[in-house]
């Protein structure tokens, strides 16, 4: 038990030390704008996909359950400010999130470990450069900018599959539909989404960039990197989702 | 000149490295020997300081750099070059970002004199016109003279080799060993190499020591290896496997 506590103080204060090198190089190290615009796009730009079915599933998921609820009440045409506002407060950025760890994290542990077993960040230390600045640091920034757009994309692709199934099931215009979803919509709710989806992205960063960091042993070693890599980040956000909803629950009522 | 005084290593319990005491000349090919797993390329990984000693210390040029920071560390590996046992060449970069890495990161040169320099680097080694190959493109012999191509770009002072013929054929071995001989003859750095194969050994170097049980146990010339009497170094250089070294001595 008190082993198990050590280990886990221990893994945080790692996830710290790499966080703070990493701020240290975005405030003071070389600005690497090539290497973070190719990452925005591998790791962002080519989830969209993925984050585009997934986000048109849930919004029809949403509003046949919403649906089958407000028909019950006959408020059928309250199924817009039900599916906005599940998607932009909760669903799109967790879901997006999870996506992107499972994704692009994935890879990042992968494409780290897999450099430190072939001795690539040995090389790296020889030449001067620290990895940190070289590798994690352009992903870290990536991620961060990148996440919440690709959020704030599901969000509009959610509201399509809430539309579609308020169309098809409830009749409802797309002007009013529309209209309905722009009134009961406040900007909090999209920041705080947004702000949720940065922290997200950071959580991912660094906890991907560590797995790959402390990898050990060959191709074992890369396999258990990624593992733990996504369950660490699944863990992470959540927890992180529940602190961040309590504290806007609390600060932002 | 590097001198290495006591240094001490152990990784979870297993002590690699128990003391070892070892000076090698300046401008000269000091060749290091040792069984698989004896810790030479833990040695080396000290010298280069990507490995932390637990005790003891390493000076170049007087320099103790067992005491530098990461920051002061970077400063002084740019004078080293460095050829890892798999190449190690990064796999997302072209042969010309690879050789001139250093060059793009740490200087202030245009890209056509990175161009010209990496051009140079690479027929120092007697490769050319694979610039914007990627090193999955390449034979394993290849990507170790591409790899002694990147360590020498920086024109690097101390030139380190682990196990630079390993996984290459004979022939594409003995190009690499007459490649470090006439390196260190045109550039006259200081070349460390640690390796088994005692062929290369006795090509290129002009002293050689051998690491057992964690310390040096012999420093001398490629001569005085050859005609020693000392049981240990005789069954090694013999090959043989029944000796005072015995299955699980490293």
């Amino acid at each position: 038990m008190i082993a198990g506590l050590k280990e886990l103080l221990v893994y945080f204060g790692k996830i710290a030390i790499l966080f703070f090198e990493i701020i240290h190089y975005i405030l003071y190290g070389k600005k690497r704008i090539r290497n973070t615009v190719y990452q925005m796009i591998t790791l962002g730009a080519e989830g969209l996909p993925i984050v585009s079915l997934i986000a048109l599933f849930t919004g029809i998921i949403m509003g046949f359950q919403t649906s089958y609820q407000l028909e019950k009440i006959s408020s059928g045409i309250h199924i817009a400010s039900l599916v906005v506002l599940s998607l932009t407060r909760e669903l799109g950025p967790m879901l997006t999130s999870l996506i992107v760890a499972g994704r692009s994290g994935a890879s990042i542990s992968a494409e780290i470990s897999s450099m430190k077993v072939t001795e690539q960040i040995d090389a790296l230390k020889s030449l001067g450069t620290d990895p940190v600045d070289y590798l994690a640091t352009p992903k870290f920034v990536a991620l961060v900018l990148t996440l919440p757009l690709l959020v704030l994309y599901s969000d509009l692709v959610g509201i399509l599959g809430g539309y579609i199934v308020g169309a098809t099931k409830l009749n409802i215009s797309f002007n009013l539909y529309m209209r309905m979803t722009i009134e009961s919509l406040h900007l909090k709710d999209i920041l705080t989404g947004l702000v949720k989806a940065g922290v997200f992205g950071a959580i991912i960063g660094v906890v991907c960039c560590h797995e790959g960091f402390s990898s050990k042993g060959g191709a074992t070693g890369v396999g258990k990197s990624v593992i733990n890599s996504v369950v660490r980040s699944f863990l992470l956000i959540l927890t992180a989702d529940c602190i961040l909803t309590a504290l806007f629950y609390l600060l932002i009522p | 000149m590097i001198r290495i005084q006591e240094l001490q290593k152990n990784f979870n319990g297993l002590r690699v490295l128990r003391g070892v005491n070892l000076s090698i000349e300046a401008a000269k090919t000091h060749v290091i020997i040792g069984r698989s797993g004896s810790g030479k390329s833990v040695l080396l990984k000290h010298i280069l300081g990507i490995i932390k000693p637990d005790a003891g210390k390493i000076f170049i040029d007087d320099l103790e750099i067992t005491a530098l920071s990461e920051k002061e560390l970077d400063k002084i590996r740019i004078k080293f070059g460095m050829v890892f046992q798999g190449a190690a060449l990064f796999d997302s970069l072209n042969i010309r970002e690879n050789v001139g890495f250093l060059l793009y990161e740490n200087s202030r040169f245009s890209k056509s004199e990175i161009k010209e320099k990496v051009t140079n680097s690479l027929s120092l080694v007697g490769l050319k016109d694979i610039e914007t190959k990627y090193p999955q493109e390449l034979s394993g012999g290849m990507k170790k003279r591409v790899a002694i191509a990147r360590a020498l770009c920086f024109n690097p002072s101390v030139l380190l080799y682990d196990e630079p013929t390993t996984g290459v054929d004979p022939i594409g071995a003995d190009m690499i060993n007459s490649l470090i001989k006439n390196l260190q003859n045109k550039l006259g750095t200081t070349s460390v190499v640690v390796t088994h194969d005692l062929n290369s050994a006795f090509k290129i170097a002009h002293s050689i020591s051998m690491l057992f049980g964690g310390k040096i146990i012999f420093t001398g010339t490629p001569e005085d290896l050859k005609k020693t009497d000392d049981s240990k170094l005789r069954q090694f250089i013999d090959g043989n496997m029944s000796g005072p070294i015995k299955e699980v001595d490293i």
